[in-house]
């Protein structure tokens, strides 16, 4: 299962611990990436189903029907970014979350704030 | 005392909502008027043994992997995970009616098409079409009652197969009489035939202590004993309930799962009296030694039966109507590990009016329920073999013994036969779920509670 690109597995290099302490304290105040927002989101379904299976997912193509997901399922991601980010999601705006690279789009100003 | 949400009814709607919401929204409360939990589906004690109330069997039997299936959405739903629970599947069930036919179901579909295949041949190409038919139907799409009856028989040659048919999704799960709605219908064929029957492991108590432990792990509060006495409101807006022991708790949602006749009069809104009877029901429960079980079925967990060709489901006009009727066998699950004893229960249709007149002689009443037993066994003997002189412990519930400990009004089990689906009574802050939405069964009542968590109440906290 890829939820992470090879780039961010790469080993860090040893040694430098409190540089990387500082990066990491830095990126929690920088806005999420695109590849973050993917990875939270593909986290939370994961989190739904842990059988859901990422390796084909196309990122333009809707969640719901790669992933076999039903509506019950998807008012899952809405509420846990708002558990999670204390995002307000209204209910007009949820097709904007219909697939992986629309997710990014919708949720990249939102979370900038976070 | 303050609540973001109360969830009147700690039956397993009530339990499953309130899991629901405690998923996302903090300080969820649970009311529960009994000392017990599980509503319907509870349990007692006798002579040291703990006794179900209400569950035969679950319906909405799936394997793991399918995850469109009601079972599997509901835990995902309550994020509960399947392996939490032990879940027994039905050896086979029957529909014999008597001198007539009879068939044979079970988890595998396709065991019912060939017992069709082989005594109704002429209707198995309606059959057939009938099950497409419904493989592309949406029985969620709100609409006019139409008649499952005539639908059927339009496209079923055999009458006999109609009500064979009908008879196992009316005894578990209709409010109607001598009818179904076409989408009621359509819900319970899937429930029953498609999908089949299951419980999981254990008794009812385990399964509701591990739905109570959930709730309480995320958060919720259950109370017991605390039974609403009014929900206090101004205008379409509800701001909390009055307890009967006069305690007031403020709260931003309430969601009742109590029936909708029952919220009515505790809003203080008395509605008239519905149409149509409401569905009264009698069950026995026939506890006998291990040592027996050779005289009875090993392969049959449940028999639904009529006596004649002419079946009715309705409200009868004695105290019981014993031409038809239900006999459960829970020890006839797989793997259910049997004890020094074992059961065999009955259902058959009541009349709680009937009831209710007797009652007023404690005595006569007693003396009826014990006729009625006796009779039950006699009945049920005829289907399954002799056991009656066996019987070492005996009980019966009425529709008065169940109005009493469910609250469910005239002890009818499935409720009022009109259903609101959506679960709105014209309350910003106040649904209703459970029986009287109209999802039937534990999976069913179940679903009911979240899903109207989720249309209501999710979305606009």
């Amino acid at each position: 299962m890829k939820l992470f690109d090879a780039e961010n597995e790469k080993p860090e290099p040893m040694g430098e611990g409190v540089t990387n302490y500082i990066a990491i304290t830095k990126n929690l105040e920088k806005p999420m990436t695109s590849d973050e927002i993917k990875d939270l989101i593909l986290e939370i379904i994961e989190d739904i189903d842990d059988e859901a299976d990422f390796d084909s997912l196309n990122p333009d193509e809707p969640l719901r029907d790669q992933l076999d997901l039903d509506s019950m399922d998807f008012l899952d991601i809405v509420m846990e970014l708002r558990k999670r980010h204390q995002l307000q999601i209204p209910e007009e705006d949820y097709p904007q979350l219909a697939t992986l690279n629309s997710c990014v789009k919708y949720l990249e100003p939102l979370l900038k704030d976070a | 005392m303050k609540a973001s949400c109360i969830v009147i009814g700690g039956g397993l709607s009530g339990l499953a909502a309130a899991i629901r919401l405690a998923r996302f929204i903090p300080d969820v409360l649970l009311l529960e008027q009994h000392t017990r939990l599980g509503g319907l589906n509870s349990y007692y004690y006798r002579n040291k043994t703990l006794f179900e109330t209400g569950l035969h069997a679950i319906t909405n039997y799936a394997e793991k992997g399918d995850k469109r299936a009601p079972l599997n959405r509901l835990l995902r739903q309550l994020k509960l995970g399947r392996s939490t629970f032990d879940f027994q599947q039905q050896k086979s069930s029957e529909i014999i009616f008597k001198d007539l036919a009879a068939l044979r179901f079970s988890n595998d579909f396709e065991l019912l098409r060939s017992e069709i295949a082989d005594t109704f041949p002429d209707s198995l190409a309606g059959f057939d079409k009938l099950c497409s038919f419904l493989d592309t139907f949406d029985p969620f799409q709100p609409g006019p009652f139409r008649s499952a009856k005539s639908f059927l028989g339009e496209r079923i040659r055999d009458q006999l197969l109609v009500d064979m048919l009908l008879c196992p999704l009316m005894f578990y799960g209709s409010s109607v009489e001598n009818d179904m709605d076409l989408s009621q219908f359509a819900i319970m064929f899937q429930a029953i035939f498609r999908e089949g029957f299951f419980r999981p492991g254990g008794t009812i108590k385990d399964f509701l202590h591990t739905l109570s432990d959930h709730l309480t792990a995320l958060g919720g509060t259950i109370r017991k004993g605390a039974k609403v006495g009014r929900i206090i409101h101004r205008g379409k807006t509800v701001s909390g309930v009055e307890l009967t022991s006069g305690e007031v708790i403020e709260c931003d949602h309430i969601l009742s799962t109590i029936g909708s006749f029952e919220t009515q009069e505790i809003i203080g809104q008395h509605e008239p009296e519905e149409k149509g009877h409401r569905l009264g029901f009698i069950e026995s429960i026939f506890q006998l030694p291990a040592t027996c079980l050779d005289q009875l079925p090993r392969d049959r967990t449940v028999i639904f039966f009529s006596d004649s060709a002419d079946f009715c489901y309705q409200q009868p006009e004695q105290h019981v109507d014993f031409t038809s009727g239900v006999i459960c066998m829970p020890y006839n699950f797989q793997n259910v590990e049997i004890g020094k004893h074992f059961e065999v229960r009955s259902t058959h249709l009541a009349s709680w009016q009937k009831w209710l007149q007797t009652r007023q002689d404690m005595s006569r009443y007693e003396e009826q329920k014990r006729a009625v037993r006796a009779h039950s066994l006699a009945v049920i003997e005829q289907y399954v073999g002799s056991f009656g002189e066996h019987v070492i412990f005996e009980d019966t519930f009425t529709p008065i013994t169940i109005e009493r400990y469910t609250s469910k009004k005239h002890g009818a089990i499935y409720g009022s036969p009109a259903k609101i689906k959506d679960g709105d009574i014209g309350f910003t802050n106040l649904f209703l779920a459970g029986t009287d939405q109209g999802f039937l069964g534990i999976v069913g009542s179940m679903l009911s509670g979240v899903s109207i968590v989720n249309q209501h109440i999710l979305p606009n906290y």
